[in-house]
């Protein structure tokens, strides 16, 4: 008894800052309330809902904000691996490297995104200038739709990298040595210590950085919103973006309500998954 | 098939970690090395095994030179202090990776396998996780995966360090049977001069990276080499006498008796061992340990005595044996 009472505060807290508003999007999401109707909340009996259906920009930031989520996870999850190996070597000045990797992280996406903004500019941008140098033509990434969703990938690998590498790099320090050597004893070389040991002992480890890089990446708002504003074309708009620019440009809250209540569904559901993959795989995490 | 080691020597960062080891393991014997902790045992092991590269010295292995081959190709069944098992995976997989990774046919792998899970009395847990064994069944399937290995020498790092002390007097018989007194030479090492003395043929006694002594237990406990050794084996503790003419006394407890021509001391405090009982006396040459039956009551002022025989003399200086 005493343990309910004493999470009693957590679970109020979370349902005052998440509980309510979801439940009040959910409500919201049957009503109109924009500057139609002087924005009073009037029952439109699920309008909203069969304007999502049929909102072929809601299904193109859906298909964006997929792309850009799976896109760049699994391209940190790859590069962050890299990292946290190298990192788990021994070497020189192991420990400032270490702090170094993880300056990306700690900047404001704000800014980074900011600094990434420019590093694409065109005709002001390093890459701009280097592909001019080289004989290419100006390739004006971000006025390009189809080029535009890579830089904002590009942008966030560098910012989230670090937050994988370091979940990784723990996960690594956790692999007793002499499993490594035990196998090496058995005649395995690194490719099977890597196959056989890091990855089966790092999938807890790497089911939890997907699960928090995805939530994330799904509701990826600022580092959009200060690089490219959706633009061109809409190409790099995200769900969360959208559902922003209803509510506060277009003062359609009963319909940003039902983007957010949507993707807050998709979103869960992707959560729940992952949750199980870990829960299967607790066995592994308990036997050391 | 045979282990020698020859002025075998590892050294990090210009510090000797051991130096000048030698020793020869004949087939089926098997040989403890023995020290407090630091002293280099795991390490000697490690070289052996090819886990580290030595810096000095040669290691032969059924007289073939593996001084600078890799651990596999070395052929040796290593079992780990942790037992190193992969948690990841049950008791026949964790057994059959190695055998997959050399190329063993499946065939084979199922055939070696339930054979040596019957000989491990595994049967009946070959899907577990190791979470889910006890400390002894994890250190029958960590001896399993060394058998697996048709190895040309057995390592035991420290196999019993893991288990209370009940579950590893009564695991010893067994250990014994399954993997001493097989062709292969066996390098047994542990902390516990006990179960050194117990498990080994011969005992390496190791003292700062260097050999001290080395013979069967009963040369170690009857004529120990330096003060080092005679006070590293033998329980209860050997007595030292005060130093006379740079010679130092010892005397085991077990040898002293009480003898009223002997000479006087006081009785300080008794340990009732079960089987026997130690007192601990003091005299005017300093405290004295002696072992005594367990029926034995003895009043406060006792007089004791001891053959000079049983006498060990060292030099003070070197700590050497005299003789």
């Amino acid at each position: 008894m005493i343990n309910y009472i004493l999470i009693l505060p957590a679970i109020i807290l979370i349902g005052i800052v998440f509980g309510y508003p979801i439940i009040r999007y959910f409500w919201l999401s049957f009503h109109a309330s924009s500057v139609l109707t002087n924005l009073d909340v009037i029952n439109n009996n699920g309008a909203n809902w069969l304007r999502v259906i049929g909102d072929g920009r809601f299904w193109q930031d859906t298909i964006q904000t997929f792309r850009f989520a799976s896109v760049s996870v699994s391209l940190e999850l790859i590069i962050a691996m890299a990292i946290a190996l190298l990192l788990n070597q021994k070497f020189r000045a192991r420990g400032v490297v270490r702090a170094l990797t993880l300056l990306p992280w700690a900047l404001p996406t704000t800014i980074m995104a900011l600094g990434w903004r420019w590093i694409f500019n065109t005709p002001y941008g390093p890459i701009e200038k280097i592909a001019l140098l080289m004989g290419f033509e100006s390739i004006n990434i971000l006025s390009n739709p189809n080029l535009a969703w890579m830089a904002t990938v590009i942008a966030d690998i560098w910012k989230t990298t670090p937050f994988i590498t370091l979940i990784l790099l723990a996960g690594l320090q956790t692999i007793p040595n002499d499993l490594y050597e035990a196998l090496k004893l058995e005649g395995g070389k690194s490719f099977d210590s890597f196959i056989r040991i890091t990855v089966p002992l790092l999938r807890p480890y790497l089911l939890i950085s997907v699960l928090f890089r995805l939530a994330q990446a799904f509701g990826v708002f600022d580092l959009i919103q200060v690089m490219t504003g959706g633009g061109p074309a809409g190409s790099t708009e995200s769900l969360g973006l959208y559902a922003y620019l209803n509510a506060m440009r277009f003062l359609d809250f009963g319909y940003s309500a039902t983007i957010i209540f949507f993707s807050f569904i998709i979103l869960s559901s992707f959560c729940l998954l992952s949750w199980f993959l870990i829960r299967k795989s607790k066995l592994i995490l308990s036997s050391k | 098939m045979t282990l020698n080691v020859i002025n075998m020597g590892k050294c990090i960062n210009k510090k000797w970690i051991i130096r000048d080891i030698s020793f020869d393991v004949k087939d089926g014997e098997c040989l403890a090395i023995l020290g407090p902790s630091g002293c280099g045992k795991s390490t000697t092991l490690r070289l052996i095994a090819g886990l580290d590269k030595a810096n000095q010295g040669k290691i032969y292995i059924n007289g073939l030179d593996v001084t600078n081959l890799s651990p596999v190709d070395r052929q040796v069944g290593m079992v780990f202090q942790s037992y190193a098992l992969f948690p990841h995976l049950d008791v026949s997989s964790n057994l059959s990776l190695g055998l997959k990774i050399r190329g063993v046919s499946l065939e084979d792998q199922t055939k070696k396998i339930t054979s040596i899970l019957s000989i491990m009395q595994l049967d009946h847990l070959s899907d577990r996780l190791p979470s889910e064994l006890s400390g002894g069944q994890r250190q029958r399937v960590a001896l399993a995966r060394a058998l697996l290995r048709d190895a040309h020498v057995y390592l035991l790092d420290e196999p019993m360090s893991n288990l209370d002390a009940q579950l590893r007097e009564t695991l010893r018989p067994e250990l014994r049977k399954l993997v001493l007194n097989r062709e292969q030479p066996v390098l047994y090492v542990t902390h516990d001069q006990q179960e050194a003395m117990a498990m080994a043929d011969r005992i390496a006694i190791l003292k700062d990276g260097y050999i001290e002594q080395i013979g069967t237990p009963e040369e170690l406990y009857k004529k120990p080499g330096s003060i080092f050794v005679a006070n590293f084996i033998g329980r209860p503790q050997i007595n030292m006498l005060p130093i006379s003419n740079g010679v130092i006394k010892a005397i085991r407890p077990e040898h002293i008796y009480i003898d009223n021509q002997g000479f006087p001391c006081k009785l300080v405090h008794k340990e009732w061992l079960g089987i026997n009982q130690l007192f601990f006396l003091d005299t005017a040459i300093g405290p004295i340990r002696m072992i005594c039956e367990s029926s034995v009551s003895l009043p406060q002022e006792i007089n004791i005595s001891w053959d000079e025989k049983n006498v060990h003399e060292f030099n003070a200086n070197s700590g050497k044996r005299c003789i």
